[in-house]
């Protein structure tokens, strides 16, 4: 079952915030993991059992080692057993091919920072340990993360240690529902369009496809791909909230950026926090060692973070080409070096041109295949346009434009203008709501026909 | 957290409706059939890539003259509010100029809201392969051999090109297709040139939501097979007994949604028309089915509880199997016995091709099971002429294994 199934709306989340009204405290939690499990059985019945002992053996890793004196080396000797052996699962899957277990990736990653932030003491043990199954298991997060931290799942609005009813904040709660329909929106409405001519440009031979076409498919899965994670970190957000807990952010309006490093701040921020904090800082980060040492850093956690999305070699190279460009940044200076501001701007550019470029290898299904997309983007070989790039480009020309648009934070920049004026504020929020329900509607007539697709970052 | 009260109310609003979908669940289990969409409702036309859909079933076959199928109009369950929720997709894509909204199934929709598709290039070396072979069996058993060409919704493969940059080869593959077996002998009835010859309009022989011809189109189709029977064969069928004057229409307007409008939306392509035909002039079948023999005429064909006006257009039967193609022996003419291998074109033209034959009986492969033998069934037939009629979408269709149609070129 995904979040944006009519299943999951209409039965799964009515279901499971009853449930969460009506218990607290433990059995609350209780609840909610049990939820969490079904919500996983539903999506991936074959893989239960994994999950289910994958949890077990990390909430008991986490228990003994919290149970345990803080300078007993026996904690070290339990941390490097767990992260092995998550390791050892998640490597085993990856290379053994096949369909990987719904959210693997994810699961591994929130359980080495379990039982990391267990061992340094950064996270401090809840009483109840099924708070610790649930972390690991939150049906909002478990396909996808975010990648929060084991402290940041605590439950907000509970006071007492009340078994029975909980009542949700509701400021918390309809900020999680706004939250969660703009996310189904972005979802089903951009990235699910853009989603049919990113597929379609990428299915061609590239040895035969227009310049025009290779470039708007490419920018077309740039956008979809933002649009499809953005968007289920939204609804993962806004479930999270809805349940009364809090959660990380993953996005910043990446296609802002000024440069590649801030790039890769504002895209999927909970991984890239994730590698910072549990592989380039441990390493050493960029205070240890000189220039040397801080290109190995850097390349270990490009190389890992190309292979956490996959085994094959556009992912390697993708890695290691974000390594090489972050490294220059670091290097040069740039772009803080430069002073001139339309320099600023073609620099700017510049790095949404290789990122671009860099979501072709991603995207292809090998190397070679992307390679050659970019070389048909960059040297034309006859046609540069053909009927067919203009006929997307007409079809969906709305959605492309709302797309390129709402890769703006033009909303926060109009609420932020307007909060001096409240009348035109509470006017504006109420054309925001009014819009976010009726594109919500929109997009659930996109589910009933049958055109909502699988996310993409379910498959890492 | 700021307070915010629109906000607020539209938490509210979403949660009284999650809460009265569940209540909506638990009481009639509906949504459980929504798992996957309109995907597990309807038919996927990329499944059946030959043109003709998976859901092409061909209805129970009527016992008497009162039709038997009509106590379940439906083919599926349908959720309260489904169809709401269809049109408003298909009306904002209208609104928005979408001509390629289903572009992932090869649908598109041109400017008169005609829905056409795309249909990939295939060698045709299967389906050349297995018509010889058949051929060959038939020629040792004494048996004429037609093949007929059914066009789809446009001649031209360039007319998608033209509006849709779409590539679609399904009149390059039949050119190529007919071309050999021509060349080996085959004696072939092309029904798109014959539209040509006649000066047919074909944005008028097809219904604009559906991928099948109408009935006028299938009484023609049925003339120009006849004809054709003639004409290489040694026929004697009356060519009168098919001239449109010599029957009886009833019209239907904005009356039904084809397979394909339902995946689209009636807000966006509309309905379509019906037409229904039936002869002026006196005729007398025994229809023979499964083992069950009745006496009837030629409205006995026809299924009218179909023709529902009152039924949900998105659930109903399809309107194009009101016509059924069944054994039938004509007491009105004394010559010919022929075995049409067939598709779901050949629902309503079949009726009207029996006419001038004296026993006409009719097989769809998809639906034969696995141990059917089709040779054993030709002799035992007695048939003096197989014809196989297929449309040009199905040429091709043994490439993807997931095709509905895969099984219709194997005569073996």
């Amino acid at each position: 079952m995904s979040i944006t199934d009519l299943n999951f709306l209409g039965i799964f989340l009515p279901v499971t915030l009853l449930g969460s009204c009506l218990f607290a405290g433990a059995l609350r939690e209780i609840f909610l993991l049990g939820a969490s499990l079904v919500f996983y059985a539903l999506g991936c019945p074959s893989y239960l059992p994994l999950l289910l002992g994958a949890v077990l053996f990390n909430v008991l890793l986490g228990r003994i080692m919290g149970a345990l004196e803080e300078r007993d080396s026996g904690r070290t000797l339990l941390l490097g057993a767990g992260v092995l052996a998550d390791l050892c699962l998640l490597v085993y899957f990856k290379f053994a091919g096949g369909d990987l277990p719904m959210g693997l990736s994810f699961f591994t990653f929130k359980a080495i920072s379990y039982l990391a932030d267990v061992h340094s003491g950064r996270a401090r043990l809840h009483r109840n340990p099924f708070h610790d199954a649930l972390y690991l298991t939150l049906f909002a997060q478990v396909i996808q993360g975010p990648l929060s931290r084991y402290g940041e799942l605590e439950p907000v609005s509970e006071k007492g240690r009340r078994l029975f009813l909980t009542l949700p904040d509701p400021d918390r709660f309809s900020e999680g529902v706004f939250r969660f329909m703009t996310g189904f929106n972005k979802k089903i409405l951009l990235a699910g369009v853009l989603q049919t001519i990113a597929a379609e440009v990428f299915a061609a031979d590239p040895g035969t496809v227009s310049t025009a076409y290779a470039w708007l498919g490419s920018i077309a899965y740039s956008l979809q791909l933002y649009y499809d994670f953005a968007g289920y970190s939204d609804m993962a957000v806004g479930l999270t909230r809805m349940l009364g807990y809090d959660c990380a952010e993953n996005f910043d309006f990446p296609y802002m950026t000024e440069s590649i490093a801030r790039f890769w701040r504002r895209w999927h921020i909970s991984l890239g926090a994730w590698f910072r904090d549990y592989v380039y800082i441990p390493l050493g980060g960029s205070r240890k060692g000189g220039r040397g040492r801080l290109a190995f850093n850097l390349l270990a956690v490009w190389l890992l973070t190309g292979l956490w999305h996959g085994t094959t070699w556009n992912f390697v190279v993708w890695g290691l080409v974000y390594f090489i460009l972050i490294l220059f940044e670091r290097l040069t200076g740039l772009p803080g070096r430069i002073s001139f501001r339309p320099l600023r701007f073609l620099y700017r550019i510049g790095c949404l041109v290789i990122i671009n470029f860099q979501w072709v290898i991603f995207r292809a299904d090998s190397l070679g295949r992307g390679l050659a997309l970019i070389g048909r983007m960059l040297l034309p070989h006859g046609e540069r346009t053909d009927l067919r790039a203009l006929f997307l480009l007409r079809d969906n020309r709305a959605f492309l434009l709302a797309a390129l648009v709402f890769c703006f934070p033009l909303v926060p920049a109009l609420e932020k203008r307007l909060q001096k004026r409240k009348g035109l504020l509470l006017a504006f929020q109420c054309l925001l709501v009014l819009l976010t329900a009726a594109f919500f509607v929109w997009s659930l007539s996109y589910v009933i026909a049958g055109a909502s697709n699988p996310f993409e970052y379910q498959n890492f | 957290m700021k307070r915010n009260i629109p906000k607020r109310i539209l938490a509210l609003v979403f949660t009284a409706s999650i809460l009265a979908a569940l209540v909506m669940n638990l009481r009639t289990g509906a949504v459980l059939t929504l798992a996957g969409g309109r995907e597990e409702a309807l038919p996927d036309p990329e499944t059946a890539s030959g043109g003709d859909t998976a859901s092409e079933k061909t209805p129970e076959k009527e016992t008497g003259k009162t039709p038997s199928s009509g106590e379940t109009e439906t083919e599926k369950e349908s959720v309260p509010g489904e169809q709401v929720f269809v049109d408003l997709n298909g009306a904002m894509a209208e609104k928005l100029g979408m001509k390629g909204i289903y572009s992932d199934l090869d649908l598109y929709v041109t400017d008169s809201g005609y829905i056409v598709k795309a249909y990939p290039y295939t060698s045709t070396d299967y389906e050349f392969e297995q018509v010889l072979s058949l051929k060959e069996f038939l020629d040792r058993n004494g048996i004429s051999f037609l093949y007929v060409n059914e066009p789809t919704k446009y001649l031209e493969d360039d007319t998608l090109m033209a509006e849709f940059g779409a590539q679609t080869y399904v009149n390059d593959n039949a050119d190529r297709f007919l071309e050999r077996l021509e060349g080996a002998g085959v004696r072939v009835l092309d029904l798109r040139k014959a539209l040509i010859e006649d000066g047919m309009d074909i944005g008028e022989m097809y219904y604009k939501t559906d991928h099948h011809w109408n009935v006028p189109t299938a009484l023609w189709g049925a003339s120009r097979i006849a004809g054709a029977l003639n004409e290489d064969l040694g026929y004697e069928i009356d060519l009168s007994l098919y001239d449109p004057a010599a029957f009886t229409k009833r019209i239907w307007e904005k009356c039904w949604l084809g397979e394909q409008g339902r995946k689209i939306g009636k807000s966006y392509v509309g309905l379509d028309d019906y037409t229904e035909m039936w002869p002026t002039y006196e005729t007398s079948f025994t229809f023979l089915d499964d083992g069950k023999v009745w006496e009837g005429d030629f409205m006995d064909f026809i299924n009218e509880k179909v023709y529902n006006t009152e039924a949900d257009v998105y659930t109903t039967r399809s309107w194009h199997y009101s016509y059924d193609d069944n054994h039938v022996i004509n007491h009105k003419q004394e010559k010919g016995s022929v075995l049409v291998i067939g598709d779901s074109f050949m629902a309503p033209c079949e009726p009207f091709l029996s006419l001038g034959l004296h026993e006409t009986d009719s097989i769809c492969l998809r639906n034969e099971k696995d141990s059917f033998d089709l040779r054993s069934y030709i002799l035992d037939s007695g048939c003096d002429t197989v014809i196989l009629a297929y449309v040009e979408t199905m040429i091709g269709s043994r490439d993807d294994p997931d095709n509905a149609n895969y099984m219709m070129f194997d005569l073996n």
